[in-house]
């Protein structure tokens, strides 16, 4: 018998054994697998032109960061989980089929570890300023100070998906009070938000702009609450320094030819370590090798700089324990390709 | 007898007459003595003669200027015309304007090209023109202020002795050079000389006078002057033109093979398989000299990746002839290598040539040399394969048998550009994961780079479904390669956003929509052809 006529025979007599096979086989078809490629492929064009006629966030919210591109994404990689358990047991011929494959779904977890376990983060640097322990995420969020303790506590809130509006406010309850907040609008223009405070009887105070970065006094009948709005802050359990910041240039113009940083990490227990940053060159902290191939340290690249004040450096900081499964994951896809296209065992690469 | 006699004097009386007419023009000094003259420009330190090419391109779009009489001045000649004999040269036509409305605005015929320095400042519309916002009225403006700098004689020449990057000045500013009093005197007496020559049409004294002025400015500061070997490896660089001679070997091997299909098959194949090695040594030695001046991989700006797109077709063509021995590779990749090249050499506006420092994220030679070349390398294999491609769908239209081995070649390139695709995205992602700190974060270009991925993915998933055979994938290949066109030009050129900005450019639109528009075509008719023809067979 033809090795097609076997595969569909053993389809068949597992379709018929078991409902999970079914799923499996019905998930992991080949034509589920292009309709997945074509319409991924087709968003993204959409997403880069949107990128360009409008701008960076309209394209976040339709399609990269849209839940319904990752419910998409979610179900190739469930595509290429069933396609490659359909081909159970596997054969050696098979090899570069299944670690490619395999080398794929290594990535996409490795993206998802990262999406959620992991840090992207801004950290804004002066030269002889004290140590900065606090980092800047591009999300935005609600301070609002407690009402009994005086202290701050931070709400994320992002305005990516559903804006609010006054018919349809976003409602946070104040930490220690049974009052609650009504975001009632959000304008891009300003990075603002409108706010008001409303008590348990539900009778509402005034509402009240808050640009980012600044915070208000909001109030409901006797009760007063300080509420902020800006982008969201993270603390790092260690602390960097900006020791000292140049700017190379190309010989006889003005044109930056490196950004290179000299910073100070500290940590509690006294142990300090200088490292620089230059383009193409980030430090790493804390340090040691297995540290550098699993993500699991803070990394601070060259992000942005001001051309009138050399004192000041803004860095990027990532913490990404997903990096192992990435570069893994992208490992086991060249070779796979590799092996898929020049390795096939003799006999096997004719096709008509 | 006598009638060839005065046929012959005649020839020769017309000889000698031209040969006195020639004698008489007024001849470009020779000054090919100043060639390796240093100038500090752009943020780089490069030969007059390549500091010269690149400014009169900028100014007249060509390598050198032909006068009403039809002599050609070198690059040089009008350089220092400007600089030395600026009544003289403001009057001569060296600034090209082609777009006819800002002709029409400034009052000019509209049926010439070039006009001189002068009359544009005299043309009536002149300065409300170019304060207007306009492009094409800008680009005149640049111009005009490159005219202006080389009046003044902007050169920067005076090399500074304490550090190797603070700035060099131009002659005029010498007295405010760091230099002793005695230096000055030495730089200043040579530059009179040199002037004096030039100016009294002494082609020997100028020599003398150039190679005395060089030497006394590389005594200056010989720790900053760069060396003499990789001026002259510069100049020989601009001056052999080894991409030209690559383009004409291609272009030779290209028909030669097309002409032997039939007949001389394999003379003609070793003919031109001897042309396109011979095209691709130029390459490569173009290349090489080009590394070695610039320090670091070549493929830095579109006109460089161009190219090397060229190159490595031809590479990966030469590699599959080596193991098959069938011409089509060649056939394939020797117009691709063609074209790429004659488009680096006559899209100068959009397809930069000249040698300039790197944005500070470019400047790690490990990282070009492997994401950036892999990346381009697979462009080149998807060109090649479009070209393959294009032989099926040829034959397709024209109802020729299409020899089966065809779609196994097809196939065999496309999986060249698609491992390349991947290791090139996947080491993108390691390089930007080390620069701008993240692995992917849907920047166009790494967006583009995964949906070509995946078309052609889609292209080689749908051959193993069976949903199509060859035809499918040179239909594939040729729709494929207008995703790596829109990933590698379209992001660049039309998009125009994101993180990959250094490589942004303008220009050359119409060509690629032409390109799009004509492959789209060629399917649609290819396929129209191959339905009709098998509807008929099975009637």
């Amino acid at each position: 018998m033809s090795e097609r006529g076997q595969n569909a025979r053993l389809r068949r007599a597992r379709c018929a054994a078991a409902a999970e096979w079914r799923w499996i086989y019905r998930l992991g078809s080949l034509r589920l697998a292009m309709i997945l490629l074509f319409t991924v492929a087709a968003a993204c064009a959409v997403a880069t032109v949107c990128e360009s006629r409008f701008n960076r966030q309209v394209a976040e919210a339709y399609i990269y960061k849209n839940p319904f591109f990752m419910l998409w994404l979610s179900l190739l990689c469930l595509n290429l989980i069933c396609s490659v358990l359909t081909r159970w047991p596997w054969k050696r011929k098979q090899l570069g089929f299944v670690v490619t494959h395999s080398g794929i779904i290594t990535l996409l977890a490795g993206a998802v570890i990262g999406h959620f376990f992991g840090l992207e983060a801004w950290v804004n640097l002066e030269k002889d300023a004290p140590p900065v322990n606090m980092l800047t995420v591009s999300e935005t969020a609600l301070m609002v100070r407690g009402f009994h303790s005086g202290e701050f506590y931070q709400a994320p809130l992002t305005m990516r998906a559903r804006r609010p509006t006054p018919r349809r406010p976003r409602v946070i309850p104040v930490p220690e009070s049974d009052l609650r907040l009504q975001i009632l609008a959000y304008r891009a223009d300003l990075a603002g938000i409108q706010a008001r405070l409303a008590d348990a009887d539900g009778a509402t105070g005034e509402a009240e702009w808050i640009a980012a970065g600044t915070s208000r006094l909001l109030r409901a009948g006797a009760a007063v609450v300080q509420v902020g709005f800006g982008p969201r802050q993270v603390p790092l359990p260690f602390s960097v320094a900006l020791d000292d910041f140049r700017v190379p240039r190309d010989e006889g113009t003005d044109q930056p030819a490196n950004f290179i940083s000299e910073l100070t990490f500290s940590e509690a227990g006294g142990v300090t370590r200088r490292e620089r940053v230059e383009m193409n060159h980030p430090a790493s902290f804390p340090g040691g090798w297995w540290r550098l191939a699993t993500g699991l340290n803070y990394k601070f690249s060259q992000a942005g700089w001001d051309p009138t004040d050399l004192n000041r450096t803004t860095l990027q900081v990532l913490y990404d324990p997903g990096w192992l499964c990435k570069w893994l994951g992208s490992l086991l896809i060249c070779g796979g390709i590799t092996l898929m296209f020049y390795c096939r065992p003799r006999g096997t690469t004719k096709r008509s | 007898m006598r009638g060839l006699f005065l046929k012959k004097l005649c020839g020769s009386l017309c000889f000698c007459g031209s040969l006195w007419a020639a004698l008489l023009m007024a001849k470009p000094l020779d000054v090919s003595g100043l060639d390796d003259l240093a100038v500090q420009d752009h943020g780089r330190k490069k030969p007059f003669y390549t500091f010269a090419v690149e400014q009169l391109r900028f100014i007249s779009g060509k390598d050198d200027w032909r006068d009403a009489d039809g002599a050609v001045w070198p690059a040089e000649n009008v350089v220092l015309g400007l600089w030395l004999d600026w009544d003289t040269w403001r009057d001569r036509p060296l600034v090209l304007v082609d777009n006819l409305l800002l002709k029409e605005r400034l009052g000019l015929p509209k049926h010439e090209r070039y006009f001189s320095y002068q009359t544009l400042r005299m043309s009536a519309g002149f300065a409300p023109a170019l304060a207007s916002a306009d492009e094409a009225a800008g680009r005149l403006a640049r111009q005009m202020a490159r005219v202006e700098n080389l009046r003044d004689g902007a050169l920067r020449i005076l090399p500074d002795q304490r550090h190797a990057q603070d700035e060099w000045l131009p002659m005029r500013l010498i007295v405010t050079a760091d230099y002793s009093q005695a230096e000055q005197e030495r730089i200043r007496e040579a530059f009179e000389q040199l002037v004096e020559n030039y100016h009294a049409d002494d082609e020997a004294g100028t020599r003398a006078a150039a190679w005395t002025f060089k030497q006394r400015l590389r005594a200056l500061a010989p720790a900053v002057y760069p060396s003499a070997r990789i001026l002259k490896l510069e100049n020989l660089y601009a001056r052999l033109d080894l991409f030209g001679w690559a383009w004409k070997a291609y272009l030779l091997a290209a028909v030669t093979l097309m002409l032997t299909t039939r007949l001389w098959r394999r003379a003609g194949y070793r003919c031109g398989m001897a042309l396109a090695l011979a095209g691709f040594a130029c390459q490569g030695v173009g290349f090489a000299l080009r590394v070695t001046v610039a320090g670091r991989a070549p493929v830095t700006n579109m006109y460089e990746t161009v190219i090397w797109l060229g190159f490595a077709a031809v590479l990966f063509a030469l590699i599959f002839e080596l193991v098959c021995r069938s011409r089509y590779f060649l056939l394939g990749a020797t117009p691709v290598a063609f074209v790429s090249l004659l488009l680096a050499e006559t899209q100068s506006q959009a397809l930069d040539s000249t040698i300039q420092p790197l944005a500070p994220v470019l400047r790690s030679n490990f990282w070009l040399s492997t994401h950036v070349l892999t990346i381009t390398s697979s462009y080149a294999a998807f060109a090649l394969a479009l070209a393959v491609g294009h032989m099926v769908l040829g034959r397709l239209l024209f109802r020729r048998p299409v020899p089966p081995v065809l779609y196994q070649y097809l196939y065999r390139t496309l999986q060249v550009g698609v491992l390349l695709l991947g290791i090139g995205t996947m080491l993108g992602g390691v390089w930007a994961n080390y620069a701008w700190g993240r692995f992917w974060d849907w920047d166009p270009k790494e967006t583009w780079a995964l949906i070509t991925f995946l078309c052609y993915l889609v292209v080689l998933h749908g051959r193993i479904a069976g949903w199509w055979g060859g035809v499918g994938l040179a239909v594939g290949s040729v729709l494929g390669f207008l995703s790596v066109l829109m990933a590698w030009y379209g992001v660049n050129f039309v998009l125009g956003t994101g993180l990959h900005s250094y490589g942004f450019g303008a220009g050359g639109f119409a060509y690629a929509l032409g390109l799009v528009i004509f492959e789209l075509a060629v399917v649609t008719l290819a396929l129209v052809s191959h339905r009709r023809a098998r509807a008929a067979g099975q009637a």
